[in-house]
């Protein structure tokens, strides 16, 4: 018992130890520092700034900026220092265009949060707004303006589908792209996404102490949080693409109204000069908010405008499409090139009939003539010599159902053979799918690009080469994609002779694309969408107007690829929008040329 | 149940004490429900009013009814804690609350007095009297001091653990351990600690002890609020800025000013003769217990008197040193003055037991 009570004695004298320690501590912090830390929490307002990087700029191939910034203010408001959020929810409805009730209820919320990380309450406000508040500074004290950088897009419309937009970061792309934080613009579609990386730069950070009024406090920081340093931004890359912004804008104003796509490509090298699609989206638009779903959906419906047609639509390439069929013929030595078939106007195949375009017949055809006339029954014919186990090894090489490799979002299309069909309809191949195959109707779509891409390896005698929007300083070599081998010279030699032949003979599909200003070789096609029996003249039952060309014809330059959706013959519809874009690109090199040259005169 | 019974008048000054404390406390709430509203002060006027007719009523009880009882008392707590696992509810990680409608109450603080009455028991008897005891004499009290303790890591709540070993190995020292013994144990923790830190403690536990060696690791999310409190007390001074006044605590730098941080509150708004105020009530009940704890002459109210004071000791000066920043931030309540209904409770518990064991 009394060795209890000695201990417990021991406790006594702890207990006043500690109630002393104590008493000193608290000496030492409210009197011996008093007046320092007095100072400190008067001025105890930490403000956490994240500095927001320029995206980098996006040039064409001449060195013309097509994508930038403008400087935008943003109002952001910081949460730890709302004291009054009925106030400011007030003040601010006054000067933004949003209810004040709505205000207070996101500033409630923001209110809430609680920390040092400020809110975006209004983007890219107007020189009035932007006075506004600077005159109401003292009442909107947790409020400040954010210099940020809005995307400026030259063109407008022209390339805004191309280009792609940003927006704020999504919760999976935060996830997928690592060290972003979330609110960080990234690039959702076009260019903006494929080179988001580069594009995007690091984002500053900044910590400062301001005192109750909003006035910056410097110095204080490094005694308070010794480890917290400044951060700069890092400017995102520019970019440079092999895109001629002019002809471009020329493509976009050649399509107008109508839906479409036109590629056109630098057929030595793959490099994308053009890359147009219609309907198109105002960018202002965009950045102005679209809901996250819509955007979403938005980039997979094709009747949106944010889909890329180029690329990722998928069409029967019709009459186009026996380019390729013609060259298995030859290849495959199926006939003679210059024996003759005789086109009636249909042909008949187990009882059914197939019609050739021109009802009334072409009466005796060769090859060159077939192809120039774009004879449907010659095709019929002899595909079915051929056979569909030896074509598709040649739409294969075309790039036919492949990707072409570009950066971009592509889509692969079709290339039927017997295996595709047992595989996706498990039915058997039947020969009348042949001859629909041959003149590209049928189970077989494609993309504009991969059109453009056959066009440029017989225009530049026989390479594939792979599609690129990049400028690089790889040289201009032509880069020829997989397995493809380069075709043989004699094949692409015939055939150039016939897409000449198709511009400038007498009885060409393509007398349309015919130019003055230089040789063009081409090749139209009418797609149908539905069977010949469907009777109407609704727009959307309308076939698909397509013209693939290159120019000038004996030594390619460019290869142009025109897709008017339902818009007619290829013939009418799309073949003169071609020779507006080839002649504008002859125009425009000369001219180019002169400045060049006097310039260095 | 009055509290006028003569039994609690005779301890009368330490009534006084307590209310003051409480009214501390209160003030301290109104103070701050500019921000948060008055919710939790009505609240914990309702805490404070339950645990003032708990007190009377354990006050009253006799003092062998308290000692038959006391296994009693701690089984019931384990099993409430045992409970948790399955109908807990987690608040900020850990698993600890129990909810009811608006009240929501944590075991794991009931269950200190639990300990304190089971060992008073054990050792009560004047017949395990002892100089000191040695391991094997100490391994059941252990054992009883550990299954709570290891139910409060689970949950985690790393800082309740602690103060329950604290409070559990403050008794046994008082009942005298054989140095033998104590090296014994020693080795053992000092062993222990490695497995402990790697499967046991939290990785922002870990942060906050690591912020605590080097404040700049991470003074943002950790050492911030240790600062943050540092400020808000010294910026009091001599005399405070005054009732509500408290720039550091109104305008929410100071991070949970209701429970754990508000030591702070007052430091900022009634400055050092605040501070130190509420500091020397606190100390004048510890001392009022450990000396009832000499004045009694059975074991049993001395060792329970003792854990008691015990518990007010380190509860006060885990958050005392936290908030003044001489330890890392460890969640622990300042009985009385922290909002807290399952906290207050055991406070009055706590008190209860003592002003009952007075009684003789």
């Amino acid at each position: 018992m009394e060795l209890l009570k000695r201990r417990l004695s021991i406790a006594v004298s702890l207990a006043v130890l500690f109630f002393a320690i104590f008493s000193v501590r608290l000496f030492y912090l409210q009197i011996y520092k008093g007046e320092e830390y007095r100072d400190f929490s008067e001025r105890n307002v930490l403000r956490v700034l994240d500095l927001p990087a320029p995206r980098g700029r996006v040039f064409d191939r001449n060195g013309e900026k097509i994508l930038y910034n403008k400087p935008s203010f943003n109002i952001r408001v910081f949460p730890k220092e709302i004291t009054d959020a009925e106030g400011l929810a007030q003040k601010l409805a006054e000067i933004i265009d949003v209810p004040e009730k709505q205000l207070l209820k996101k500033l409630r919320k923001i209110a809430s949060l609680r920390n040092f990380y400020p809110v975006t309450i209004a983007k890219d406000i107007s020189r009035e707004q932007l006075l506004l508040v600077e005159k109401n500074k003292e009442v909107l004290e947790s409020v400040f303006l954010e210099l940020g950088h809005k995307r400026f897009y030259p063109h407008g419309e022209a390339a805004a589908v191309l280009l792609g937009y940003t927006g704020v970061a999504d919760t999976e792309e935060v996830k997928a792209y690592r060290r972003i934080k979330s609110g960080t613009m990234v690039g959702k579609t076009g260019v903006e996404k494929v080179f988001d990386n580069e594009l995007r730069g690091t984002n500053g950070i900044q910590y400062i102490m301001v005192n109750a009024h909003g006035k910056v406090i410097s110095d204080s920081l490094a005694t308070l949080l010794p480890n917290r340093k400044n951060k700069e931004m890092v400017q995102g890359k520019d970019i440079h693409l092999t895109i001629d912004a002019e002809l471009q804008k020329t493509a976009n104003d050649a399509l107008g109204n109508e839906k479409g796509a036109i590629v056109a490509m630098d057929a030595r090298n793959g490099e994308i000069l053009v890359m147009a699609s219609r309907p198109s989206y105002r960018p202002e638009h965009i950045s102005k908010g679209l809901s996250p779903e819509k955007q979403k959906r938005g980039r997979k419906k094709e009747s949106f405008s944010l889909f890329n047609r180029s690329t990722q639509g998928t069409y029967p390439p019709g009459s186009v499409l026996k380019i390729i069929t013609a060259f298995a013929l030859l290849e495959e030595k199926t006939m003679d090139p210059e024996s003759s078939v005789y086109c009636p106007g249909y042909h008949l195949i187990n009882q059914k009939r197939l019609n050739c375009w021109r009802e009334e017949g072409h009466g005796h055809m060769n090859l060159r003539e077939a192809i120039v006339e774009s004879c449907d029954v010659y095709f019929y014919k002899l595909s079915l010599k051929l056979g569909v186990d030896r074509l598709y090894p040649y739409l294969k090489r075309f790039g036919l159902g492949e990707r072409t490799g570009i950066v971009l979002p592509e889509k692969r299309g079709v290339n039927p053979s017997r295996t595709w069909k047992r595989k996706h309809l498990r039915e058997p191949w039947y020969a009348g799918e042949t001859a629909m195959l041959a003149i590209g109707q049928g189970y077989v779509t494609t993309t504009p690009l991969q059109v453009s891409i056959m066009t440029a390896a017989i225009a530049n005698g026989g390479s594939i080469v792979k599609p690129k929007i990049r400028k690089t300083d790889e040289g201009a070599a032509p880069r020829i994609t997989g397995a493809a081998q380069k075709l043989d010279p004699k094949s692409v030699s015939f055939l150039k002779k016939a897409l000449f032949d198709a511009v400038h003979g007498d009885r060409g599909t393509g007398i349309y694309a015919r130019s003055k200003v230089t040789s063009v070789s081409g090749k139209t096609g009418t797609a149908q969408v539905v069977s010949a029996q469907v009777e109407s003249t609704e727009k959307r039952f309308q076939d698909h107007a397509w013209f693939t060309s290159y120019a000038p014809s004996d030594s390619a330059e460019i290869a142009v690829t025109v897709l008017v959706e339902n818009g007619g013959s290829g013939s009418v519809a799309a073949a003169p929008i071609a020779k507006k874009i080839i002649e504008t690109y002859f125009r425009l090199k000369k001219e180019r040329n002169e400045t060049r040259i006097a310039k260095s005169e | 149940m009055k509290l006028e019974s003569p039994n609690l008048s005779k301890s009368s000054w330490v009534l006084l004490l307590i209310f003051l404390l409480c009214a501390a406390g209160l003030v301290n709430l109104y103070s701050i429900s500019q921000l948060t509203g008055l919710g939790a002060f009505k609240k914990q006027l309702v805490w404070v009013l339950v645990g003032l007719l708990t007190m009377a009523a354990i006050s009253n009880l006799k003092p062998l009814t308290l000692k038959r009882y006391s296994f009693a008392f701690y089984l019931g707590f384990l099993v409430l804690l045992a409970l948790i696992f399955v109908f807990g509810k987690t608040v900020s990680g850990s698993r600890s609350w129990f909810q009811m409608g608006p009240v929501s109450l944590q075991p794991s603080e009931f269950i200190k007095i639990g300990i304190i009455m089971v060992l008073a028991n054990y050792y009560g008897s004047e017949m395990a009297a002892k100089e000191n005891y040695n391991l094997v004499e100490l391994l059941r009290p252990i054992a009883l001091l550990f299954i709570p303790t290891a139910a409060v890591i689970a949950q985690p709540d790393m800082g309740t653990a602690m103060t329950i070993l604290l409070i559990g190995s403050s008794i046994i020292l008082l009942l005298g351990i054989s140095r033998k013994a104590l090296l014994r144990i020693i080795i053992i923790a000092l062993i222990s600690v490695i497995p402990a830190w790697h499967l046991l403690i939290k990785d922002y536990q870990k942060e906050r002890i690591y912020s605590f060696i080097d404040t700049s690791s991470d003074p943002f999310g950790i050492s911030y609020n240790s600062i943050q409190s540092q400020i808000a007390i010294g910026s009091g001074m001599g005399y405070g800025k005054g009732f509500s006044l408290g720039s550091q605590s109104n305008l929410n730098f100071l991070p949970a000013h209701h429970t754990d941080f508000a030591f702070s509150v007052i430091g900022e708004e009634w400055g050092f003769r605040g501070s130190v105020f509420v500091l020397l009530l606190y100390f004048s009940i510890i001392l009022f217990i450990l000396n009832t704890a000499t004045s009694l002459n059975d074991r049993f109210g001395m060792i329970a008197c003792f854990g008691i004071a015990a518990m007010f000791f380190w509860h006060a000066v885990i958050n005392i040193a936290m908030v003044t920043g001489l330890m890392p931030i460890i969640g622990t309540p300042l009985f009385f003055i922290s909002y807290g209904g399952s906290s207050t409770l055991t406070a009055f518990i706590g008190m209860g037991v003592v002003l009952c064991l007075k009684r003789k």
